[in-house]
């Protein structure tokens, strides 16, 4: 066919059929990815981590300042759940290193722990969230908190998490202990710490420090002295960019998760084929040449002294080194890995899906309750929403948001269904993918996504069933807690119990499935094994959700009943802190009891650590 | 070491990449297995390294189960994949190094053995250099250097001759792989090349669809016509038709 140079329309559409074919030689240099992808990809991180984290802090405060929004902070806090898990289980068998020493005889419990020292980082992150989240939640609820409580409270969170990643020892009872010793040692200090006068003289100019220096201190301390609505703009200004200072530190955490695509060769996976989208696809980048390293690569001639004196500084760099030094050589390896295998690997794997999808979860679940926060209408938070998927090229998403905010306007009592709770419906039913490939085991298949049933029916029943959940577990603590409040026994100690039982009824099936794994011939590389994974994951699923409703439900109590407060050694404000705490150490039991699933699973069949 | 796979069978999602898989390897062999793309070749050499676990039958190493779990039984055996792994940002030597210790045998290693190896296999000049700045065959050689110092007792080799190794590579490794049989070692490997099936093993295997198809030992292919219909170029070809 002949083209005629005047055929102006035909020349543009061959042109745009031309750019899409070569997309990084005529795109606009505003579309071009950075030639450094890594920082502007923390940059952004960093934005989406400051806005979230605080969206998710106000959502506490519009639950404090209106009861009914607990419902919305049920859901948001389901939605933050579920993130945590998925973060959990994406980290598992994200570290190149582990390819190359899976091949080797190395015990798997070295390589094991290894991994699960990583997979603490994201829990540390969603950590600090859960800490802030309490911490803006407590301090909205009175004056009488005590500033210095709050900021202890996310940092006990993420010293006792650290020291266990740090402490994790390859044994479980080990590992067990130090996590229930670490959870006793931060209840038993945060209650007894001002009745013994040395102890508190340590710790005082230290929660001074935190006061001073810290995010959340800065936050409890501008919360503190303003009325309790009204603040949301200072807040949310002063709250974002403290915020930011530990997105930054999470962003950076963020950039060493990796996913290597070799790892579907070590465990016998076959290969897949990946499909770019968009506007991701730069081949520039892609085939950026790995930089050489400095000083003397090479040498003229071949020298067997050369090659001696080489051989021996390698024996004795690796000197005194055990074999769980692999691991030391593993995440030296991370570190320097080159960014363009970094831009790959950030690219080939689904781990960026699932924190898209759960962060827009996230967003339309606490975007109302911040609205209200900062007073604005939700409805336009919600429209101004719309407005950003349309113009991000996502039509049908706009049009979901767009058309019950229309109908807002035609029927105004519906007002409060649609910009309230039809957000968090959404935001679960996003999430529900998540939930899905939690659900349906770790190691199975390239994406989350793909594990979820497609069927209607499939997804009713994970409605209903989270639905159910609800009930199940949020009736008898609510109705244990009402009794015990009745009965002048107290709200806490009564919630905690409940609780605690739902947790221990819940916890056992999961142990005892990830005791059948290893003693599986095959382990999770077989059908009973997987299943059973599955059912050990729906169980921690179960147990973080019962946690959460529980918690939700005392804070909606407590909140109702305004001024109810459990004297305590005659300081009643310390009976708000049972809640954070309580939060933080069923948290990390619940998190002991996944962790403790995945490792007596994985501990047998390392090789098939999941390929996320 | 002695290996014997009993109705060896694994599937991937729904599909089974091998299926009834019976074999017996003994000390002295070399064992070439040959066939078309997707036939199972590569899959049966994870399952033989333990990398993998089969989905059905059995593996028993020395009369062993499981090879994960026993270490001394994984020092054994060593398996290169087509694409080694090797720890990327570290030189040659630091990766053999790491190799040697993971195996135990850093001591019972001499220096003057690591620098021959590396001078047979053209690695001298390279021995400070990252594994990241080496080509495609260096690569694959920096991980042969492992295996010719380690000298397991089942070597397990991936496209060994499709590596982008250069001839004198080659050479190294069949020679070396001739030794390590008069000594008692087992070599597995799988090609693509016929010519070299032919000539460097002692039992050929044919996989065609998962399955064992065919065996020949070295008189049966020292019998066989280079060309014609009994050729195994022919035979070959006879697979892929019937696909």
């Amino acid at each position: 066919m002949t083209l005629r140079i005047d055929d102006s329309r035909r020349v543009r559409a061959l042109g745009r059929t031309a750019r899409r074919a070569l997309p990084t030689r005529s795109r606009p240099w505003w579309r071009r990815r950075a030639r450094r992808p890594e920082g502007r990809r923390g940059l952004k991180d960093v934005v989406w981590r400051s806005f979230l984290t605080l969206l998710t802090a106000c959502c506490g405060l519009r639950a404090v300042s209106d009861p009914i929004a607990v419902q919305m902070l049920s859901l948001s806090g389901l939605v933050f759940m579920q993130g945590r898990i998925v973060l959990l289980r994406n980290q598992l068998g994200s570290d190149s290193a582990l390819a190359t020493l899976a091949q080797l005889p190395v015990p798997q419990p070295s390589i094991f722990n290894f991994q699960l020292r990583r997979q603490w980082l994201p829990a540390l992150w969603t950590g600090l969230d859960a800490a802030g989240f309490w911490a803006v939640v407590w301090s909205a609820q009175g004056d009488a908190a005590p500033w210095a409580w709050l900021p202890i409270v996310a940092f006990s969170h993420v010293a006792v998490t650290d020291g266990m990643a740090r402490l994790l020892a390859p044994r479980w009872p080990t590992f067990s202990l130090t996590l229930l010793g670490g959870s006793a040692a931060l209840g038993w200090a945060t209650m007894q710490g001002h009745r013994i006068p040395w102890l508190w003289t340590a710790v005082e100019p230290v929660l001074h420090a935190i006061r001073w220096l810290t995010p959340w201190g800065w936050l409890n301390a501008m919360a503190g002295q303003m009325p309790r609505v009204g603040f949301g703009p200072v807040i949310l200004l002063l709250g974002g960019l403290a915020t930011w200072c530990w997105a930054w530190s999470h962003a950076r955490m963020r950039a060493s998760w990796r996913i290597d695509p070799r790892w579907r060769e070590v465990a016998g996976r076959p290969p897949q084929t990946w499909q770019y989208v968009g506007d991701d696809l730069d081949m520039e980048d892609a085939a950026e040449p790995v930089a050489p390293d400095e000083g003397p690569a090479r040498v003229a001639a071949a020298d067997p002294q050369w090659a001696l004196a080489a051989l021996s500084r390698a024996r004795d760099t690796l000197s005194g080194q055990s074999l769980n030094a692999l691991g030391w050589a593993g995440a030296r390896t991370l570190r320097r890995c080159s960014a363009d295998e970094r831009w790959l690997v950030d690219r080939l794997g689904p781990r960026g899906g699932d924190d898209v999808r759960w962060r827009w979860a996230l967003l339309l679940a606490a975007l109302p309750a911040a609205a209200a926060v900062a007073g604005v209408s939700p409805r336009w938070a919600l429209g101004g929403l719309a407005l950003v998927l349309l113009a991000r090229g996502m039509p049908r998403g706009a049009l979901l948001l767009a058309l019950p905010i229309g109908f807002t306007f035609v029927v105004p009592p519906a007002a409060w269904v649609v910009c309230n709770l039809f957000p968090c419906v959404i935001a679960v039913l996003i999430s529900i993918p998540l939930l899905g490939g939690t659900w349906t085991g770790l190691p199975m298949g390239s994406s989350v996504l793909g594990q979820l049933p497609r069927s209607w029916w499939s997804l009713m029943r994970i409605m209903l069933t989270l639905t159910g959940l609800r009930l199940v577990a949020g009736i008898p603590i609510t109705t244990l807690v009402i009794l015990a409040l009745h009965f002048g026994i107290g709200a806490v100690p009564a919630a905690v119990a409940a609780t605690g039982s739902v947790v221990v009824v819940l916890w056992m099936p999961c142990l005892c499935a990830s005791r059948i794994i290893q003693r599986t011939p095959g382990g999770l590389d077989t059908a009973m094994g997987r299943r059973l994974l599955s059912f050990g994951n729906l169980c921690c699923v179960l147990i973080q959700m019962a946690v959460a409703v529980a918690l939700f439900t005392v804070t909606a109590i407590l909140t109702v009943n305004s001024g109810t407060t459990i004297p305590l050694d005659g300081r009643p404000e310390l009976s708000a802190l049972l809640i954070p705490c309580a939060a933080i150490a069923l948290s990390l039991v619940t998190s002991a009891a996944h962790l403790a699933l995945l490792r007596h699973a994985y501990r047998r069949t390392v090789d098939l650590i999941p390929i996320t | 070491m002695d290996v014997v796979l009993r109705g060896l069978g694994k599937r991937f999602r729904a599909e089974d990449v091998l299926t009834e898989v019976d074999l017996d390897l003994g000390p002295g062999q070399t064992v070439a297995l040959i066939g078309l793309n997707g036939a199972g070749k590569t899959t049966l050499l994870r399952c033989l390294a333990g990398v993998i676990a089969p989905s059905r039958g059995s593996i028993r190493w020395n009369g062993g189960d499981s090879v994960r779990d026993d270490m001394d039984l994984h020092r054994r055996l060593m398996f290169l994949p087509d694409s080694p792994l090797l720890i990327e940002d570290q030189s040659v030597v630091q990766n053999v190094v790491m190799f040697l210790r993971a195996y135990g045998r850093e001591d019972a290693v001499t220096d003057e053995a690591v620098v021959g190896v590396l001078g047979e296999l053209d690695l001298l000049e390279h021995c400070d250099a990252t594994v990241a700045t080496l080509s495609r065959g260096q690569r694959y050689k920096t991980a042969l250097a492992t295996l010719l110092l380690i000298r397991p007792e089942l070597w397990l080799l991936d496209e060994p001759f499709a590596s982008g190794m250069d001839p004198q590579g080659m050479q190294t490794l069949k020679r070396h792989g001739q030794s390590a049989t008069a000594t008692g070692s087992c070599v597995v490997y799988t090609t693509q090349i016929i010519e070299i099936a032919e000539r460097f093993c002692d039992v050929l295997l044919v996989l065609d669809r998962g399955r064992l198809a065919q065996r020949f030992d070295r008189g049966q292919l020292r019998a066989m016509p280079a060309e014609g219909p009994d050729s195994l170029g022919e035979r070959l070809s006879a697979f892929r038709e019937r696909r």
